[in-house]
């Protein structure tokens, strides 16, 4: 079943094409992650797919709910908001339910005891598990993630990742994520979409294929790990 | 030990001054008209427990937190109106532009025209100079806000209103702060400059009046009085703001 339709999508800002033509369809289920060159247009590709921006020309369909964890943890999360309202903010109302579903959102992403501190009192992983589980409480069929680990240290990405994949298995996600870093789009996804600066648009869209479950260190020493990262790292110089 | 040095370090200035005054006012070669801190102190003390000189302050204030709040429930809403609304910032930002620069007290002859010497006046007076900071600071704060704030209330589909009072509003809280507590010296200062000019009653009338009957030790008591009064108000300014703006 197909969750995202992207059809024709032309993006254009003052006089600078940033993306011409990209085609995307992702089915339920799937963990696909876009990657490019700076400035290739990926992010601006998530903010239309999210409604954020409107497309030049284009259309996206979107069947079922979509949520989102963006960059920028720091700024995304509200300072003067501890966690609990935080994740509560996307809805209209805190009601009891409500309240009870963040709190086991909070509680899945491992903060249970955090829920009334403030982002300053968080770490850095601590706060984009925060907007993850802000995310989640939307209870989304398609979760698109901006570089979420873009700013984080070697470790916590690492716990991040390994969590969002048992995530993913257990909420039944669909998954877009935007990264610049290969390694990390291998061994999330089960495909990769390398978005061109050139063409401005979709040049490779490439199945991993990889032994379950992903190990950091078993999986991304494998043979088949490093054919495709060779792959994906000649489209950058091209 | 590096509270009680920076203590002491905060006190190097005012010692200096009290020696620096008590040694011009030391001997018998005094200006009349400049009394030594013993006198200006005992002054104030003996002051400060008549109905009168209480009556002076109260209302003094009064003018002062009166004409800051409608100053701040006027700057608010308006300057976040102008920075969220373009449209609205054309419409007002010729006169604006025009009003901000005028002195208050070039405003009092018309405010005294249109609504007499009474309470209304000064209270006018004081809402127009204490306007501005609140309302520049809110414009600013609006304009320079976190735009991933407002990235991430539309992504959620947050309403425009809910985005407004539970997104902009705390975001621009310590713009919103500064520009109270510049506002609230300005209404201070223009109480006492207009009960001054105008007269009647206030500290700004106790000074002039003490000056103009050459009782000079109750001038400078009534100066120091706003002193000690500017020097609460702010204390009590920084201790809100830290604890409305609790995250910073």
């Amino acid at each position: 079943m197909v969750l995202l339709e992207c059809s024709g999508i032309y993006h254009q800002f003052d006089e600078n094409q940033i993306l011409k033509e990209v085609n995307l369809s992702i089915s339920k289920g799937e963990f696909v992650s876009i990657i490019g060159k700076s400035g290739s247009g990926k992010s601006t590709l998530l903010d239309i797919v999210n409604n954020y921006l409107p497309a030049t020309s284009g259309k996206v369909t979107i069947h079922g709910k979509a949520s989102m964890v963006f960059q920028n943890y720091n700024t995304s999360l509200f300072p003067f908001m501890n966690v609990l309202q935080n994740v509560a903010f996307p809805f209209p109302k805190l009601t009891n339910e409500i309240k009870k579903k963040c709190q086991f959102y909070i509680n899945l992403v491992g903060l249970s005891k955090h829920e009334k501190k403030l982002p300053k009192q968080l770490s850095g992983g601590m706060q984009q598990r925060v907007a993850l589980a802000r995310a989640l409480a939307q209870e989304p069929d398609l979760l698109l993630l901006d570089e979420p680990f873009g700013s984080i240290d070697f470790q916590t990405k690492n716990n991040l990742q390994k969590e969002l994949l048992i995530l993913k298995d257990r909420l039944n996600l669909t998954i877009v994520l935007v990264t610049h870093n290969v390694d990390e789009a291998i061994f999330l996804s089960n495909r990769v979409l390398f978005l061109s600066q050139e063409t401005h648009s979709i040049s490779n869209d490439l199945s991993i294929d990889l032994l379950e479950p992903r190990e950091l260190v078993k999986t991304t020493t494998s043979n088949q790990f490093n054919s495709y990262k060779k792959e994906l790292l000649g489209l950058y110089n091209t | 030990m590096k509270k009680p040095i920076s203590f002491l370090r905060k006190l190097i200035v005012p010692i200096l001054i009290v020696v620096v005054w008590s040694l011009f006012t030391s001997g018998g070669n005094a200006p009349v008209y400049l009394p030594s801190l013993l006198s200006i102190s005992e002054e104030l003390a003996s002051l400060i427990v008549t109905d009168t000189f209480i009556d002076h302050i109260a209302i003094t204030l009064y003018r002062c937190f009166v004409g800051f709040l409608i100053a701040a429930l006027i700057a608010v809403p308006v300057g976040m109106s102008l920075g969220f609304y373009k449209k609205v910032m054309n419409l007002f930002q010729f006169v604006i532009e025009f009003l901000r620069p005028l002195p208050s007290a070039a405003v009092i002859p018309i405010a005294i025209l249109f609504l007499g010497i009474g309470d209304s006046m000064k209270i006018f007076v004081i809402v127009f100079g204490s306007t501005w900071p609140i309302l520049i600071n809110t414009l600013d704060g609006v304009l320079g806000i976190e735009k991933q704030y407002l990235k991430t209330a539309k992504v959620f589909n947050v309403s425009s209103r809910k985005t407004l009072l539970k997104v902009v509003f705390p975001s621009i809280l310590p713009q919103i702060f500064s520009g109270f507590k510049v506002s609230i010296a300005i209404s201070l200062i223009l109480a006492i400059t207009v009960e001054m000019i105008v007269g009647g009653n206030g500290l700004g009338f106790f000074i002039l009046d003490a000056e103009r009957s050459f009782q000079f030790t109750q001038m400078y008591a009534g100066v120091f009085t706003i002193g000690i009064l500017g020097y609460l108000i702010n204390i009590v300014f920084i201790k809100l703001e830290k604890w409305i703006i609790f995250w910073k």
